[in-house]
């Protein structure tokens, strides 16, 4: 039905070969037309076909192609086949359907047909979309025959008329439909070929046309000339011929048709008049830019928008009426390209206009005759206004929102920001800026100060408080300016702006930083901008406040794995059901190092403990949960032997105080373990030696003061005496005390340096060093009374320290002096000295009093005093083993009382 | 009277004996050169002293150990004896430890002056 229209389009417009004022029209008919020249080239075609070709083909439509060229290998064979009948000179129909991306199928019912422009062969290529009907003829295959009747049925009448519905002229099919000759139709009026009751409603009905460019859907009854009659529907456009306006009606008679058909028919004659009433505005210029025809739309949005009643021939400038706006720019560069290139050209912008935000998208025609030259434009336009911008932001905030989950950094946020939302709301400048202290900086842009890639142009810097980006960091309010010249906070930085619009984004009730939007237009930012903007802001703001929870927390985690791993501590984080769920470094190498198990995350750890402590742990872990703390130290049998290790179990809770598991923090104290003895037993050396210090120091008082005060009371004797027997025995006594303090004082001397001096050791001979001692204690009361025995063992060169060699010594042979037994005729003592493997041994063996076997333990106790006569100060012995000890060596005792005692010092050859 | 030195330093017994013996010259005064001689003397039948001037620092026995053994002789320590310690010593344990002793009535330092010694006896 519908390309029969357009073939007599296209057959009109061929045939008069001029262009025609309703191409506007023809390219708006959901049929496609390609007139061919004789080798199926491409001399013209209409939108629908460049748009068929180009969805659906994917390719590009250019007068000169190759017909056959345009179509895809599918169906090119039965295309070729078709065309060859047509070179023929017959018409061929036929249907053709191909693969849509979405998966359905595209059907077009297409024709072809020779004819002639001034003697030259062309064909016409011409087709509809079908998909519709065949989607029902695959739900009724009769309803599909009758569709098909229906078109072959069709014969279209058309009748020219003037504004008062005068015929001017008509077509062969009207005057066969009426019966009438042309002299006859031209000059009455359409109605008068009606039925009277038709008649004044076809009256009515083509005022209405004229007023709204709408014919209702509706039935006229025709008289024919024979008085027959026939029900017909008709069809308007109006047409500028020669300045005058005309309108074409093209009547159907659907007498024939079934009351389907006849619905059918009004839906295709209303089809024509949406035209008029779509959503699109529809105009067409003439090469000057004069208007040569505009839809209903059109007028009225330039009545709306301009004030401007259009009048066809009219400059398409006009409207500005002087106050030419930037998009004017747009226009003139978009049309002087069209008018040069002879190319289709689309464009959009959004503009202010009357104060009233406006989003247009633009497409140009060019409108050629058949030798190319251009005869006009023909021009589309949609236009939105608020809904336009709230569509596109919630495209643009959803595509942001879909990108969030992957964005983790606040630069990248901001970018985010700029480039999915900002940069498509038409705008010359979008800006956000973060606050640092009492400054703005300028962190993202678009517009004129973006630079390349991520980067911003300036190091843009604004001061809280000034102009209106400040201004909103100062008030944490939003604010919307629509003329900045009469705002005294706006100041000009780059361009001249004449709407600003900026809102805080405010994270935890600081002002973080602002979102600015700039336009040239005054009045162009309406609420809709202001509250997407708070939104778009508050979305920002809940990320940013997001990522630095997650930065604070990866910071933090961060930092303990830092702390964790630094330690010599295991940590282990420990699930109710005893796996793990953290650990540290330390963690993971002891424990292979233990039980060579690589422990994961989701570990058991029961895995880890042995089976007969499995249950007490289990115990000592339900306790922790509970909230208790708990630690141990013990020792256990690892890999490398017997370890100490230490072991703290605490409750781990969560932000909520709730206990979700357990840390397990253990520590190998093997060598602390040995430091602590080794302290412990130096604190009980320590302690010792401080008892034995103190005691010694009250011993030392005392032995020291005890001939002191002899002394002290004898003088006052001899102070008192008057006989001089009496006070020689004084003196004498005075004598024995001052000798008495002399070994005591020797005594502690030889305590101090044995305990002091450094052990070096010296090589010498151990015969000097006898005849040295012995020379020492040469004084001794009873040294002439005893016999020396030597036992040396030759070489006797000996490495020790010679000093505390000396001393044992000296003390070993003056005791055995001292303590002699008198009753024995001859009082002897044995010095020995024998070298074995690894160490020297001096023995020194007498014949005195002995020591009875219970004083045996006690002899080398410090001030331990075992003999009455003559009575020591009770250090020598316990010095002597210190020396010894001092030597790295032993002594040992032999003795009995009455018969005498040997003592036995075994020194090791080396230090 | 009767009167027990014990000490193991025989200038020191000389010297007490002296001063003890200008200030009560009707005293019997025994003395001992060891705490085990002390103990022997004391053990025997009748020898009882009113008060014994007991040295601490002792081989052997000590004095503290002498007093130990008085203690455990029923006769000797239900009698009247009275101990004045005679010591060099300068250990505030010894003091200490002394005054635990029922029958010590005093701790003299040495050398003994014979104002302190009257200041005891008056006491006894």
């Amino acid at each position: 039905m519908k390309e029969n229209a357009g073939i007599k389009k296209v057959k009109h417009f061929a045939l008069n070969n001029s262009y025609s004022p309703s191409q506007v029209l023809l390219d708006h008919v959901q049929a496609f037309f390609f007139l061919l020249d004789e080798d199926f080239r491409i001399v013209h075609f209409n939108r629908f076909a460049e748009e068929v070709t180009e969805s659906l083909f994917n390719q590009k439509c250019e007068i000169g192609d190759d017909v056959v060229d345009l179509f895809p290998e599918k169906g090119k064979e039965e295309l070729e086949e078709n065309l060859s009948i047509v070179e023929d000179g017959k018409t061929v129909k036929d249907v053709i359907f191909y693969d849509l991306k979405n998966g359905g199928k595209a059907y077009f019912r297409y024709q072809m047909q020779p004819s002639e422009i001034e003697g030259n062969r062309i064909y016409i290529l011409s087709g509809n979309d079908i998909s519709e009907q065949i989607y029902y003829e695959q739900k009724d295959v009769e309803l599909t025959e009758l569709l098909n009747n229906i078109m072959d049925s069709i014969s279209s009448s058309i009748t020219i008329i003037n504004v008062e519905g005068v015929i001017q002229g008509v077509n062969q099919p009207y005057l066969e439909l009426s019966g009438y000759s042309r002299e006859e139709l031209v000059g009455n009026t359409v109605w008068s070929l009606t039925t009277p009751e038709d008649s004044i409603q076809a009256q009515k009905d083509f005022e209405h046309y004229l007023n709204t460019g709408l014919y209702p859907s509706r039935t006229y009854k025709l008289i024919r000339k024979d008085g027959s009659m026939a029900d017909v529907i008709i069809q308007s456009r109006k047409k500028i011929i020669n300045s005058k306006l005309f309108i074409i009606t093209t009547v159907t008679d659907v007498t024939e048709m079934t009351s389907l058909q006849r619905k059918l028919e009004l839906t295709l004659a209303r089809n024509s008049t949406i035209i008029n009433n779509v959503d699109i505005h529809l105009w067409s210029l003439d090469t000057e830019l004069n208007f040569m025809e505009a839809n209903r739309r059109t007028r009225e949005m330039l009545m709306k928008l301009f004030g401007y009643r259009l009048k066809i021939g009219d400059s398409f400038w006009n409207r500005y009426k002087g106050k030419e706006p930037k998009s004017k720019e747009y226009w003139e560069e978009n049309l002087k390209t069209v008018l040069k290139d002879k190319r289709t050209k689309k464009f959009e912008f959004t503009e202010a206009t009357n104060g009233m935000l406006v989003h247009k998208s633009v497409k140009l025609y060019p409108i050629l005759d058949l030798k190319k030259e251009m005869k006009g434009i023909n021009c589309q336009m949609v236009i939105d206004t608020e809904d336009y911008l709230k569509r596109i932001l919630d495209i643009t905030l959803n595509n942001l929102k879909a990108r969030l989950f992957e964005i983790n950094s606040i630069n990248e946020l901001l970018w985010a920001v700029t480039d999915e939302v900002l940069s498509k709301l038409h705008l010359e400048d979008a800006l956000i800026l973060v606050k640092q202290r009492n400054e703005l900086k300028l962190r993202t842009a678009y517009g004129k100060l973006r630079g390349e890639g991520k980067t911003v142009l300036t190091d843009l810097i604004i001061k809280v408080g000034e102009g209106i980006t400040g201004h909103v960091a100062e008030t944490a309010q939003p604010l919307l300016v629509n003329d900045v010249t009469e705002d005294s906070r706006y100041f000009s930085r780059h361009f001249e702006a004449q709407s600003e619009a900026a809102v805080p984004i405010m994270v935890k009730s600081q002002v973080y930083g602002v979102i600015n939007i700039e336009s040239v237009y005054p009045g162009f930012f309406q609420p809709v901008h202001l509250s997407l903007l708070e939104e778009v802001a508050e979305l920002t703001a809940v990320k940013i406040a997001q990522i630095k929870s997650d930065n604070q927390v990866k910071k933090m985690e961060r930092l303990n794995q830092a702390i964790l791993n630094s330690t010599s501590m295991s940590f282990f984080l420990l699930n109710k059901k005893y796996q793990i769920e953290s650990f540290n470094k330390v963690a993971y190498t002891e424990t292979l190092k233990s039980s060579g198990q690589s422990i994961a995350r989701g570990y058991d750890f029961l895995q880890l403990v042995p089976p007969e402590e499995q249950e007490d742990f289990k115990n000592r872990i339900s306790k922790v949960l509970e909230g208790e703390l708990y630690t141990t130290e013990t020792e256990t049998t690892g890999s490398e032997g017997k370890m100490w290790i230490s072991i703290t179990m605490a409750p781990a809770e969560n932000k909520k105080g709730e206990i979700f598991g357990v840390t397990l923090i253990s520590e190998n104290i093997t060598s602390r373990k040995k430091n602590e003895k080794t302290i412990l037993a130096k604190n009980r050396e320590l302690k010792k030696t401080n008892r034995e210090l103190d005691s010694f120091v009250y011993s030392a008082s005392h032995d020291l003061r005890a001939p002191v005060s002899n002394i002290m009371g004898l003088s006052d004797m001899i102070d008192e005496s008057d006989q001089m027997e009496e006070i020689k025995a004084f003196n004498s006594n005075v004598k024995q005390s001052a000798l008495r303090l002399d070994n005591v004082i020797r005594s502690v001397i030889q305590y101090s340096r044995n305990s002091r001096e450094r052990v070096t050791a010296e090589s010498f001979y151990f015969s000097d060093l006898l005849d040295e001692v012995l020379s020492d204690l040469v004084h001794l009361e009873g040294y002439p009374k005893v016999r020396f025995v030597r036992n040396i063992e030759q070489p006797d060169l000996i490495t020790v320290n010679s000093e505390r060699c000396k001393l044992v010594l000296n003390n070993l042979i003056s005791n055995a002096i001292d303590y002699r037994d008198e009753k024995k005729k001859i009082s002897e003592v044995e010095v020995s000295f024998t070298i074995l493997n690894d160490h020297y041994q001096i023995r020194v063996k007498d014949n005195g009093q002995g020591i009875s076997k219970e004083l045996i333990p006690k002899i080398f106790d410090m001030f331990f005093v075992a003999n009455l006569k003559p009575r020591g100060s009770g250090l020598g012995l316990y010095i002597l083993k210190e020396a010894v000890a001092m030597l790295n060596g032993s002594i040992e005792v032999k003795s009995k009382l009455g018969k005498g005692s040997e003592f036995i010092v075994t020194l090791p050859r080396s230090i | 009277m009767k009167l027990l030195l014990v000490d193991d330093n025989p200038i020191d017994l000389m010297l007490n004996e002296r001063v003890i013996s200008k200030l009560v010259p009707e005293a019997e005064i025994i003395k001992k050169e060891s705490a085990i001689s002390a103990l022997e003397y004391l053990k025997e039948d009748g020898n009882i002293p009113e008060i014994i001037f007991l040295d601490i620092k002792m081989p052997l026995m000590n004095g503290f150990d002498l007093l130990n053994a008085i203690e455990k002789e029923d006769n000797l320590s239900e009698s009247a004896i009275r101990v004045l310690m005679v010591t060099s010593s300068v250990d505030p344990q010894d003091k200490e430890k002394a005054s635990g002793y029922e029958k010590v009535i005093g701790f003299i330092e040495k050398p003994i002056s014979p104002e302190i010694i009257t200041e005891y006896l008056e006491k006894v």
